[in-house]
């Protein structure tokens, strides 16, 4: 039922607004038009200029892929986000079921803790975490790259919250039919906050994919190279070719476009979920 | 038992992760000796001369395994912080004369007198020596070294009515310059690092002035408060607060500067000739306009100097292997090689007496030769101070409020030297400026000897 004093919003605030969203649209968009056009220019073109299309040139992708050698840290990328992601996913939501659901002495301030290391940087605890991975013997692996960030403060939280969302009523139902704790977790829990731990994924996936200061500093040998290094190492200090380093990143940034894409629908119903209370 | 698939999933998902083994740096194959060696951003370029290189010392010392490692420049602190706070730092390892004191004062690296198999000082020239010099200890071997050049934009130059020729060279020249410059054209002549990586404190000393004074215990102490050197920086602030400088001026990093320049933005910088090949690579315009010359000097005459360093470090199993191969890196043979590939000049007087350092066919032979030719009178201006790096931190914090937030220069300067007393209380003068001052402990850097003419 339509409200019987209809507010209208004057033209000039809405023209005003269109204009400011799409400055904000333009700011936003800008350095990765900038990012491509450097990317497809030839060596004729300055830096901070774009190519006319008589300029352009698909030269620099193979000559990014093959001067940084980045089929080897394309795929460990590719290994070290996947299981980052899946582990993420797997073990947030595992300590977040017992946080959500079920009462014992110390969950706040287990909780309290977890959310309290959402606010310690990666820099502050880099050399205890790089001698916790020397120790594990775990120095220039991927898996020193993966499990020191197996799962975050954030995952848990975020996983908590939607499991708090959904009715008691529903795992208290499956528990009368005899369902064990691990049985509630995986069909019940699981399935229902499914958008929420597919928006965390994403997440994951993204972190991973561009993460730089870890992976720089955790490994050694330039066949464990992720993306992100190998790209790095691009811009070296005698010559830097930036067209290369540029098609590069371009290249290494199709596969979250890709993504996002695919999960676009599940990422805008995860980031509501949780939201409201049920 | 029924295995549920989610967990063999799991453990095939852990499989290849766990694939990659880690490394051992401390021995190799059986009675031989494992050298681990880390570099700063040669990769991918020089990938072919440092493999090269390292077989042929493998070959020469077979008991000898070294491997080599590559790291990004801006990576290397941290790394190297980590690793060596996790007992795996390298043996040998390049840093920057700009930060090797702080591994200095850390107690990371180890005194190379007695293993060096020689006289350093018959191989390398006196004033890149006298860098890895600290409290009369020699702690790193000068690899590579750049004499700084001036960069001239002739377009942007003859745009505002500027012959190249007639600008000067001198820094108060320069300042005059970049005032008339904007205030003809709107636009910056250069965008000198004043703030963030602040060159004033070399400047300072350039211009043979003393930022640290002995006291009659023994003891040093800031000199800032001298009234010549307190002129000095309230001249450079107060031309950035005319607007005749860029925000860049107090914010900026070394990249900065080049970006600036490369995009047309600044008409002079002045860095090493190395960078040219990267203005070739970014903005062929620009470099087609650009004009090389002797970078401009202060009171003393004597051109900057960067140095690379090589040093072995405290954690090294094998400090004599160690110390071999860096000295077989910096020899006066394998560096002639490796500034044949690239627009560096070697600390060795003898790789320089190779014609290969007087050709002028290219614009790129021209910085090197321009360059070279400077080394006559080059000097590195950093104090051999294990403390220098924590004092030019402390600089650059206070100056940038400065030039940002109009902070009276006197003051600042007071600060600052309140701050200095602080980290160096009760330290005592280090060898090189033991008999004077640390101008005195710079000027004796010069490089003249054996240097082309």
């Amino acid at each position: 039922m339509h409200s019987a004093t209809t507010h209208t919003t004057p033209r000039h605030l809405v023209v005003l607004n269109v204009l400011a969203a799409l400055l904000l649209a333009i700011i936003a968009v800008l350095p990765m038009v900038w990012l491509a056009g450097v990317a497809v220019s030839d060596a004729t073109v300055a830096v901070n200029r774009l190519p006319t299309p008589a300029q352009m040139t698909t030269t620099n992708f193979s000559g990014a892929w093959q001067a940084g050698g980045l089929l080897r840290p394309f795929i460990n990328s590719l290994i070290v986000t996947c299981i980052h992601a899946l582990l993420n996913v797997f073990l947030a939501a595992a300590a977040a079921f017992p946080l959500a659901r079920t009462r014992f002495r110390g969950r706040d301030t287990v909780f309290v803790i977890i959310l309290a290391t959402l606010m310690i940087p990666e820099q502050v605890i880099l050399v205890p975490l790089f001698r916790t991975v020397v120790k594990m013997n775990l120095y220039d692996t991927l898996a020193g790259v993966v499990i020191p960030f197996a799962v975050s403060g954030f995952g848990i939280y975020l996983c908590r919250q939607a499991m708090r969302s959904i009715p008691r009523e529903m795992d208290e139902a499956a528990a009368i039919d005899g369902a064990s704790s691990w049985q509630v977790f995986r069909h019940v829990m699981l399935p229902l906050t499914a958008p929420t731990l597919a928006t965390l994924g994403v997440f994951s996936v993204i972190a991973s994919w561009s993460n730089l200061l870890w992976p720089l500093v955790v490994l050694q040998s330039s066949s464990n190279y992720t993306l992100p290094v190998a790209l790095d190492q691009l811009l070296g200090m005698f010559s830097a070719n930036i067209r290369f380093a540029y098609a590069g990143s371009v290249l290494a940034v199709i596969p979250m476009i890709a993504i996002y894409l695919l999960m676009q629908r599940w990422l805008e119903r995860g980031l509501l979920a949780g939201a409201v209370k049920g | 038992m029924r295995r549920r698939p989610s967990f063999v999933l799991s453990v095939l998902m852990l499989l290849p992760l766990l694939s990659f083994p880690a490394c051992d740096t401390a021995e190799g194959r059986s009675g031989r000796v494992r050298v681990e060696l880390w570099t700063l951003a040669l990769r991918p370029r020089f990938d072919e001369y440092m493999t090269d290189l390292v077989a042929r010392f493998e070959q020469q010392n077979p008991t000898i395994d070294v491997v080599w490692v590559d790291v990004p420049f801006d990576a290397m602190q941290r790394k190297f912080l980590a690793s060596a706070a996790a007992g795996r730092a390298p043996d040998v390892v390049n840093l920057s004369d700009g930060f090797y004191a702080r591994f200095v004062s850390l107690g990371g690296l180890i005194d190379l007198s007695s293993e060096f198999e020689g006289d350093p000082t018959q191989v390398y020239f006196d004033g890149a020596l006298r860098v890895g010099r600290i409290d009369d200890k020699l702690y790193a071997l000068p690899w590579y070294l750049a004499a700084n050049i001036g960069f001239l934009n002739t377009r942007l130059l003859a745009d505002a009515g500027i012959d190249p020729a007639s600008l000067p060279n001198d820094w108060p020249g320069l300042r005059r310059a970049a005032k008339s410059y904007f205030e003809r054209t709107g636009k910056h002549l250069m965008a000198p690092q004043l703030g963030h990586e602040s060159q004033l404190p070399l400047w300072i000393i350039a211009d043979n002035l003393a930022p640290l004074r002995r006291t009659a215990d023994g003891t040093i102490e800031s000199n800032l408060d001298d009234p010549r050197i307190v002129r000095l920086v309230q001249e450079w602030v107060d031309l950035y607060r005319s607007g005749a400088l860029p925000a860049e001026s107090a914010v900026g990093d070394h990249g900065s500067m080049i970006d600036l320049y490369q995009r047309g933005r600044t008409a002079f910088m002045v860095t090493g000739p190395n960078f040219l090949q990267r203005i070739h690579d970014a903005s062929p315009d620009v470099f087609a306009n650009t004009l090389n010359r002797p970078s401009p000097v202060g009171a003393d005459g004597q051109h900057e100097i960067s140095t690379m360093l090589l040093c072995v470090t405290a954690q090294s199993k094998h400090p004599r292997q160690a110390t071999r191969l860096a000295q077989f890196i910096t020899s006066a043979e394998n560096q002639l090689a490796f500034a044949k590939i690239v627009s560096i000049l070697p600390s060795t007087p003898e790789s320089l007496l190779d014609p290969h350092f007087r050709q002028t066919a290219t614009k790129l032979d021209q910085s090197r030769a321009i360059s070279a030719a400077s080394m006559r009178n080059a000097t590195s201006h950093i104090p051999a101070l294990a403390a220098w790096p924590e004092l030019t931190s402390v600089f650059e914090e206070r100056i940038k409020s400065a030039l940002l937030d109009g902070a009276d220069v006197g003051a600042t300067l007071n600060m600052i030297g309140r701050e200095w007393n602080g980290i160096l209380a009760g330290m005592l003068a280090p060898g090189p400026f033991g008999s004077d001052d640390v101008a005195d402990a710079a000027h004796s850097r010069s490089i003249s000897r054996d240097a082309p003419r």
